[in-house]
């Protein structure tokens, strides 16, 4: 990691302030506009700020570089990019607590029905509920009004099939709960498949030893994902079964 | 196997929605043998599919119709596959194998199974995550079996091997039935307060009838259903062990 935090020493505090002050997300184009568009008297001692002039990748460079000072400063919180923009998160290893303070309760976890369905939507949307059925075979009438009265999937719009069926798709909420971008950072299925492969290799191999990856909070699984825009519309190429010996 | 569902008759019915379909079943059946999908034996995964479909219905599940669909599907594959090659193909010759229809679509969905995983994975770890602007998500209780831990199809599986173990008297004399659902999740939730963990065999011993054997697994799916105890694994596969659920014990331990 670079540190361009040396070349332009008051970047770093100025996003942290707005990114706080914000109480929102906040949007890397909404950033750069607001830098643009302050005055140069509005911003003491300096005659014509060099910050009206940075582009996206240059403060973007300056988040990341606070992002990784704050996890490695073991603040208990820094800032991460969601669907919306840049916001503080807290450290998971402080959940329990402060989950106690927001009153929050344990967040329903999804069943696996659920989250198959919701699976089946990410990757394959805009997409019917016959066509969910289809895979899943089995009706999900009731899995999918609850992945909507949980806003995890919306409607968003009509096939032109037979019927006009109802098209459905996930939400930003969806992106929020798993800690997602945006839809990019799905990995490819056949990219997923290897990696429980490989998964289920390492777990017999070492089946006794806990593991402790949910205590660090720099653990990402996407990390090891390749990341791949293409999903979602593209068709995969269907799996040939042995079709001898039978 | 008998058709009538023994849980017809409690006073307590125990309500227990089946959200897995016939594929998530077969799926299970193909992980557990650790055979290849491609090469699905259909004699011997037909009959342990109705094997596990007659129990489901036996517990008086609300088994789906696609099920019964499915038990089809596989009948007339199983009968297809029984035709010499040369029959079969009569006037279809893009009929190669009667299997390819089901082996595409268990692939196709066992795809979406290692998705779904991985957003449970995303998921785990942001449950501790939470950042000043965004609202507290609170999620509603997901009504119906919601078993994390272990499967639906891993408890039917164990329930299959206790009922395997008894003793062939299909001619007893007609006792009182003693047990009821209800006492039996009393005595389940005792023994989780008193003694922790213990294992899912222990919950039945030697002695137990058919009846009673039943009342105890519907007493522990409608206590895992309420969150009272979870059920859980080592490993796939392996020795299921009940617990009392975390968040009751921290709740009321010093009962």
């Amino acid at each position: 990691m670079e540190t361009p935090s040396n070349a332009r020493p008051e970047l770093k505090p100025l996003l942290g302030a707005l990114i706080l002050a914000a109480r929102r997300p906040l949007a890397l184009r909404e950033i750069r506009r607001l830098l643009e568009e302050t005055p140069p008297e509005s911003t003491p001692g300096d005659v014509a700020s060099p910050l009206a002039a940075l582009k996206e990748r240059e403060i973007r460079e300056a988040l990341e570089a606070l992002a990784n000072d704050l996890k490695a400063g073991g603040f208990g919180f820094w800032i991460e990019e969601g669907p919306e923009g840049f916001r503080f998160k807290t450290d998971p290893r402080c959940g329990p607590w402060v989950r106690r303070l927001l009153e929050a309760g344990r967040g329903q976890r999804l069943s696996r029905p659920a989250l198959e369905t919701l699976a089946i939507i990410a990757w394959r949307q805009p997409i019917t509920r016959a066509d969910i059925e289809a895979i899943r075979g089995v009706s999900v009438d009731h899995v999918l009004r609850l992945l909507l009265e949980l806003q995890l999937v919306r409607i968003v719009g009509r096939s032109e099939l037979p019927g006009r069926p109802l098209l459905y798709g996930t939400t930003t909420c969806f992106l929020e709960h798993f800690g997602l971008k945006d839809l990019s950072e799905l990995p490819r299925l056949e990219e997923l498949a290897r990696l429980d492969t490989v998964r289920r290799a390492r777990e017999s191999e070492t089946d006794e030893s806990e593991s402790g990856a949910d205590l660090s909070p720099t653990a990402d699984p996407r990390e090891a994902a390749a990341p791949s825009p293409s999903h979602g519309a593209s068709s995969e190429p269907s799996p040939e079964p042995s079709n001898e010996g039978m | 196997m008998s058709g009538a569902p023994i849980a017809e008759r409690e006073e307590y019915r125990v309500d227990v929605e089946v959200f897995e379909g016939p594929l998530d079943l077969l799926l299970y059946l193909i992980r557990r043998d650790e055979i290849e999908i491609c090469d699905i034996e259909i004699t011997r995964i037909t009959s342990q599919y109705l094997e596990y479909v007659n129990l489901m219905r036996m517990l008086d599940l609300n088994v789906a119709g696609d099920f019964l669909v499915m038990a089809a599907t596989l009948l007339l594959i199983k009968s297809r596959m029984l035709l010499p090659a040369e029959d079969r193909g009569e006037g279809e010759a893009e009929e190669p194998d009667p299997r390819w229809d089901l082996v595409r679509r268990l692939l196709e969905y066992k795809k979406f199974k290692d998705a779904a995983r991985h957003l449970e994975g995303l998921a785990l770890e942001r449950e501790n995550m939470f950042d000043p602007g965004a609202p507290v998500a609170v999620y509603e209780p997901e009504p119906g079996v919601a078993l994390k831990e272990v499967g639906l199809f891993d408890l039917i599986s164990a329930l299959n091997e206790v009922l395997k173990r008894l003793k062939p008297v299909e001619f007893e004399a007609i006792r009182d039935d003693r047990w009821t659902v209800a006492d039996k999740m009393t005595a389940i939730l005792e023994r989780a307060r008193q003694g922790g963990r213990f294992l899912f065999t222990d919950l039945f011993p030697a002695t137990a009838n058919r009846n009673e054997i039943v009342c105890t697994f519907l007493a522990l799916l409608e206590l895992i259903r309420l969150r009272q105890v979870e059920a859980w694994q080592e490993r796939e596969f392996g020795v299921i062990e009940i617990r009392p659920a975390r968040i009751q014990a921290m709740a009321g331990n010093e009962g």
